[in-house]
C-alpha cells in the first residue's frame, strides 16, 4: 500500500511539513491559503510542462540539456515577433505564439535528427544545443529583453478561466459608459480595468449588503468560479465512470482484479485530490488558464504514454533497445519524435513563462530549468538508466521539488540556502527511492 | 574429510515465492558434485547464497566449511573462504583485454600501481596452465562466446579457489571446448578441489560428476546419488517428478508449399570492409516444415535469421527474399512482422526481454500495433485478455501477468519470449536457440508447442547447438559453416558426426 502510492505519501509528507515548518517560522499559515497554492501551481507549471517532455526523453534512455535554452528562444521569439505583428491587430499575437512554438520545436527537431539519424549521444548533442540556443536568444534580441504588451499574452499569464468566460459573457462593449469613464480616468492600465469591472459587477449580486460593500470585500472572494466549480466535478465524475468501467471490464475476463479495498482507496484519493485542488482554485479566483494548460498537457503526455503504441514502444526502447528493435518498434522514428516533442513543450513552457513574466529575457528565461524539469522526473521516479518512469509520478515530483522551494520563500531563506535544499531534496529522494527499490526485490 | 563444505537448512523467499526450502548440501575435496534441477528450481538462488551474490542476513540457514560457520556478505568474502563461481550471465568486461579481466579485482599491483609487464606473463602463464589458446591482449568483446566462458574459468581459477561452482559453463561451447572444460576440471578435482557442476545437459553431468544432486521446486530430492548407478532417467524423473516419455516428440507431417525462400543472400561484416559475415546463401522452408541450421558459434546462423528479418541496417544486407513466391523487400523488423515472420532471438536477456517490465508487456509489445489498437490507442483490456490466454496456454508460471520479468526463471521467460512471437501471428517463425539454459519440463513444453505450429503449417526455421535437439525436431537440415550454408541432409541421413565434420570443414 506504502509502497504502491509511496511518493503521493512522500508529497503529503513535504506538503505538511512544509506548512508546519513555516508556521513555525513565520507564525501565520500563509503557506495554507489558496493565494499561495494557487500561485504555487502557477509556479511549478513551466518546470513541470517541460518535465512532462524531460519523462519521455529519460524514458527512452536520453536526456536533454537544452531545454532551458530553447524555452528562452521561444520566449525571446514570442516578444519580438509581437512587436512585429503588432499591426495586424489581434491576429499579431496569435502569430506570435505560432513562431514561438514553431522556433522550439525546428530546435528540438535539430536535436532529433542528431541523435535519432546520425546516433549521435543525446547528452553531448543537447550540452552543444544548450549554448548554442542560449547564444541564438542573446542574437535576436541583442541581449535586450522585451516587454509584451498584448492582451493575450495576459491573459495566458495572469489570468483563470472564469475572468475570461465572464469576460465572454459580457461582452467588453457592454460595460457601461459612465464605468469605462471612471476606470479610464484613474488611468488603470486595461487588464485591472476588466477585473475591477468584474469585481464591482459581481459584488453586488452575491454578497448581502450589495453595492454598497464593494470596498470592504477582500477581492479574492468577488467573483465566484462556477465555471472552476463545474470542471473539477466534471473531471472527477468523467474519471470515475471511466475507472468504474475499467474495473468492470477487468473483472468480467478474469483479470487479477484490483481488490474492493484498492478500487476504494482510489477513488478516495482522487476524490480528495479533486476536492483539495478544487478548493484551492475556487477560493482563489478561479483556474489560472496557464495550470488548465499545463493540466491538458499532462493529460495528454499520460494519455501517449499508457494508452498508445508509441508510448509503449518508449517504454521498450528504454527497457532494451535492441530487443525493442527486434520486436518490429521504429526506434529511430521514435527517438526523433520525442526529441521534437521536446522542443515543442519548451516553446509552450516559454510562451507561458513569457506572458507571465510579461516580457522575455535572453540573460535570464530558463536558466537552470533543465535541471529543475530532470530533477522533478527524478524525483518522481524515472529512472535514468531508461524503461522506467510516469507522467503521474513526475508531476509529483514536480510538485514536492515546488512546495520545498515556495516554502523556502516563504520563511525568506536566502537564495543560497534555496539551491542547497533544493540539492538535497533530489538527493534524498533518488536515495529513498533506490532504497525502497533494493527492500521490494 | 574436516574441509567439506556444507549448506544446512537453506530457506530464502522471494516476494511472492519461496525459492529454497531448507536444502541442505555437502560437497567434499576432489568431489564434483552435479547439481540437476529444472529452471526455477532454487540451483542458481542457492549458488548465489554460497557465493555472497545474496548477502548472509537475506536467507536462514547455516553455511559450514570445515565445520565453521561462514557469514558471507559480499563475494569477496566468499572468495577469501576459497569458493569461486562462474555465473550462468558472463561477467566479463567487453572492452578489456584479457588479462585485465583475468586479474580484475586481484590486479597485480605494487602499492596501487599496476605491474603490466607481469599482470601480462601471469596471464600467459594461467592460460598456458589450463591449455587456452587465446592472446591475454586481445579485447574480449573480440572473442567468441566460448573463448568468453573459457576465460572467465580462468579467472576463477586465479584466485585459488577450493571450492569451485560452474553454472552452466557448457552451454555455448563447442564439442572440442567442452572436452578441454573437462580435462580441466578433471585436473582440479585430481588436486583436491571440490566443484559443483550445475547442468541441464545429463549426458554431461553423468560423464563428469562424481554424484549427482537434484533440487525440485527449491527442496533437495533425496541424497545425492553416485552417478555410476544411475542412468538418464533417472535422474530426469527426480527432477520432474515424472517420466518424460519422450523427449522430442517429432509429429510426421507432410510439408505444403514453400513458404519462404531466399537467394544470394549476403551481409557485411560490421567492422571489416570487404568482408562478409553471410556470403550468398540460399535456402528455402515450406509450410509445416521445421528447418534445422546447425553450425559452430560464430558461424552466421544468428546472424542469417537477424538479417533476414531485417535486424541490420537495409545497407549492410543484399539479397533476394520471397514469401510464397512473391518477392518481398524487408528493411526492418517492422517490415518482416507485416510481412508474418517472428524471429525468438536468442540470448532472451540481451535481445528478446525487457527485463524490468512486466511479463504481460513482453509479450505483447511485437504484436500491440497491429492487433491491439485503433488509431494507436492500445485497447488494454483486449491485450490483457489475450496475454492471459497465452500465459494459460503456453503453461508460463507466474503469480500474475504484471510479474517483472527478471524474477522468472529461464524456462518462464523463454516461454514468455515465445508468446510474443505467437501473438504475432507469424506464418513464418525462426527460432533461434529456443531452449538453450531451459529445464527439461520447459523444453518439452516448448517442442510440443514448435509441434503444434508445424500442424497450422507455420514454415519454422530453427538455430540450434544442441545436437540432439536439432536431430529430434527438424524435418530437414541445413549445416552453415564461415557464413555459408555448406550442406542439406534429409533427417534421415543426418547423424551427429556427420552434422559435426560438415560444420568444422573435416568432410
Amino acid at each position: 500500500m506504502i509502497r504502491k502510492y509511496g511518493i503521493l505519501f512522500s508529497l503529503i509528507l513535504v506538503f505538511i511539513g512544509m506548512a508546519l515548518i513555516t508556521h513555525f517560522k513565520t507564525g501565520d499559515w500563509s503557506f495554507l491559503t489558496p493565494e499561495n497554492l494557487s500561485n504555487l501551481s502557477q509556479q511549478i507549471t513551466q518546470t513541470g510542462i517541460l518535465a512532462i517532455g524531460m519523462t519521455m526523453v529519460i524514458l527512452i534512455g536520453g536526456i536533454d540539456l537544452s531545454v532551458g535554452s530553447m524555452l528562452a528562444v521561444a520566449g525571446i521569439t514570442l516578444a519580438s515577433t509581437a512587436e512585429i505583428f503588432e499591426p495586424l491587430g489581434w491576429m499579431g499575437p496569435c502569430l506570435a505564439i505560432l513562431c514561438a512554438i514553431l522556433a522550439g520545436t525546428a530546435l528540438g527537431a535539430v536535436n532529433a535528427s542528431l541523435i535519432a539519424r546520425f546516433k549521435m549521444i543525446p547528452f553531448v548533442v543537447t550540452l552543444g544545443m544548450l549554448t548554442i540556443a542560449r547564444g541564438i536568444a542573446y542574437l535576436v534580441t541583442g541581449s535586450q529583453s522585451i516587454r509584451t504588451k498584448a492582451d493575450l499574452f495576459k491573459t495566458i499569464g495572469v489570468d483563470t478561466i472564469d475572468k475570461i468566460l465572464f469576460r465572454w459573457t459580457h461582452h467588453l462593449s457592454d460595460i457601461p459608459a459612465g464605468v469605462a469613464a471612471e476606470f479610464a480616468s484613474r488611468n488603470y492600465p486595461q487588464s485591472i480595468w476588466i477585473e475591477k469591472y468584474v469585481d464591482d459587477l459581481f459584488l453586488p449580486a452575491i454578497l448581502p449588503g450589495g453595492a454598497a460593500n464593494i470596498g470592504k470585500i477582500d477581492r479574492d472572494h468577488s467573483l465566484f468560479p462556477w465555471f472552476t466549480v463545474a470542471l473539477f466535478v466534471a473531471v472527477f465524475v468523467v474519471w470515475l465512470a471511466y475507472f468504474l468501467r475499467s474495473c468492470r471490464k477487468s473483472a468480467q475476463h478474469g483479470a487479477s482484479a484490483e481488490s474492493a479495498r484498492d478500487i476504494a482507496i482510489k477513488i478516495a484519493l482522487v476524490a480528495a485530490g479533486c476536492a483539495f485542488g478544487g478548493w484551492v482554485f475556487v477560493s482563489h479566483q478561479g483556474l489560472p488558464v496557464m495550470v488548465l494548460i499545463f493540466a491538458v498537457i499532462a493529460l495528454a503526455g499520460s494519455f501517449l504514454l499508457n494508452r498508445t503504441v508509441f508510448g509503449r514502444h518508449l517504454y521498450a526502447i528504454g527497457g532494451n533497445k535492441q530487443a525493442a528493435h527486434l520486436s518490429g518498434v521504429r526506434v529511430e522514428q521514435c527517438t526523433f519524435l520525442v526529441f521534437t516533442l521536446m522542443g515543442f513543450l519548451c516553446a509552450v513552457s516559454g510562451i507561458i513563462s513569457t506572458c507571465r513574466a510579461q516580457g522575455a529575457a535572453p540573460a535570464t528565461q530558463g536558466i537552470l530549468a533543465e535541471l529543475e524539469a530532470i530533477a522533478a522526473a527524478v524525483v518522481g521516479g524515472t529512472s535514468l538508466m531508461g524503461g522506467v518512469g510516469t507522467i503521474s509520478g513526475t508531476l509529483i515530483g514536480a510538485l514536492i521539488i515546488g512546495i520545498v522551494v515556495n516554502g523556502m520563500s516563504i520563511m525568506a531563506l536566502p537564495n543560497p540556502i534555496q539551491l542547497v535544499f533544493k540539492g538535497l531534496i533530489i538527493v534524498i529522494a533518488v536515495w529513498i527511492d533506490a532504497r525502497t527499490k533494493r527492500g521490494s526485490r | 574429510m574436516t574441509v567439506a563444505l556444507e549448506m544446512r537448512e537453506i530457506v530464502k523467499d522471494f516476494p511472492g515465492v519461496r525459492a529454497l526450502d531448507r536444502v541442505n548440501f555437502t560437497i567434499e575435496p576432489g568431489q564434483i558434485l552435479g547439481l540437476c534441477g529444472e529452471n526455477g528450481a532454487g540451483k542458481s538462488t542457492l549458488m548465489k547464497i554460497l557465493s555472497g551474490v545474496i548477502p548472509h542476513p537475506e536467507y536462514e540457514g547455516r553455511i559450514l566449511i570445515a565445520g565453521a560457520e561462514k557469514r558471507f556478505r559480499t563475494t569477496k568474502e566468499a572468495e577469501q573462504s576459497g569458493i569461486a563461481i562462474i555465473h550462468q550471465e558472463l561477467s566479463l568486461f567487453p572492452q578489456l583485454t584479457v588479462a585485465e579481466n583475468l586479474f580484475m579485482g586481484n590486479e597485480v599491483a605494487r602499492r596501487g600501481v599496476i605491474d603490466w609487464d607481469e599482470t601480462r606473463s601471469s596471464a600467459v602463464r594461467l592460460l598456458e596452465r589450463f591449455r587456452i589458446n587465446i592472446d591475454p591482449d586481445d579485447l574480449v568483446s573480440d572473442l567468441n562466446i566460448g573463448e568468453n566462458q573459457l576465460v572467465e574459468i580462468a579467472r576463477a581459477l586465479s584466485k585459488n579457489a577450493r571450492f569451485l561452482i560452474l553454472d552452466e559453463p557448457t552451454s555455448a561451447l563447442t564439442g572440442e571446448e567442452v572436452v578441454k572444460l573437462f580435462s580441466i576440471l578433471r585436473d582440479l578435482r585430481q588436486s583436491g578441489v571440490a566443484c559443483v557442476y550445475i547442468s541441464h545437459k545429463l549426458d554431461e553431468v553423468k560423464e563428469l560428476c562424481d554424484a549427482i544432486a537434484v533440487l525440485r521446486d527449491g527442496r533437495t530430492i533425496g541424497e545425492p546419488m553416485p552417478t555410476a548407478t544411475l542412468n538418464k532417467a533417472d535422474i530426469v524423473r527426480a527432477m520432474v517428478g515424472r517420466d518424460i516419455a519422450h523427449l522430442y516428440p517429432r509429429v510426421e507431417h507432410a510439408p505444403g508449399e514453400t513458404i519462404l525462400e531466399i537467394k544470394n543472400f549476403s551481409v557485411d561484416h560490421p567492422f571489416l570492409p570487404g568482408e562478409r559475415i553471410i556470403e550468398d546463401a540460399a535456402m528455402h522452408v515450406r509450410e509445416g516444415e521445421i528447418l534445422g541450421i546447425y553450425g559452430l558459434m560464430g558461424s552466421g546462423r544468428s546472424e542469417l535469421l537477424t538479417a533476414i528479418f531485417g535486424g541490420f541496417a537495409p545497407d549492410e544486407f543484399s539479397g533476394e527474399v520471397f514469401i510464397r513466391g512473391n518477392r518481398v523487400k524487408i528493411q526492418s523488423p517492422c517490415d518482416a512482422i507485416r510481412a508474418g515472420i517472428g524471429l525468438c532471438t536468442e540470448d532472451r536477456k540481451i535481445l528478446g526481454l525487457f527485463l524490468e517490465a512486466g511479463l504481460d508487456f513482453n509479450i505483447s509489445i511485437a504484436a500491440l500495433g497491429r492487433f491491439f489498437a485503433g488509431r494507436g490507442v492500445v485497447d488494454r483490456h483486449r491485450e490483457l485478455e489475450t496475454v492471459r490466454e497465452s500465459i494459460r496456454t503456453l503453461g508460463v508460471k507466474t503469480p500474475s501477468e504484471f510479474q517483472t520479468v527478471k524474477n522468472l526463471s529461464g524456462g518462464n521467460q523463454q516461454k514468455g519470449l515465445l508468446g510474443r512471437w505467437l501473438l504475432s501471428r507469424p506464418s513464418i517463425l525462426f527460432l533461434d536457440e529456443p531452449t538453450r539454459g531451459v529445464d527439461v519440463g520447459a523444453k518439452s513444453e516448448i517442442y510440443q508447442i514448435m509441434n503444434r505450429l508445424k500442424m497450422e503449417n507455420k514454415g519454422i526455421v530453427m538455430v540450434s547447438s544442441d545436437l540432439p535437439e536439432l536431430l529430434g525436431m527438424s524435418d530437414r537440415v541445413m549445416v552453415m559453416r564461415e557464413g555459408r550454408l555448406v550442406a542439406e541432409c534429409a533427417i534421415g541421413d543426418a547423424t551427429p558426426e556427420k552434422l559435426g565434420a560438415l560444420a568444422t570443414g573435416n568432410v
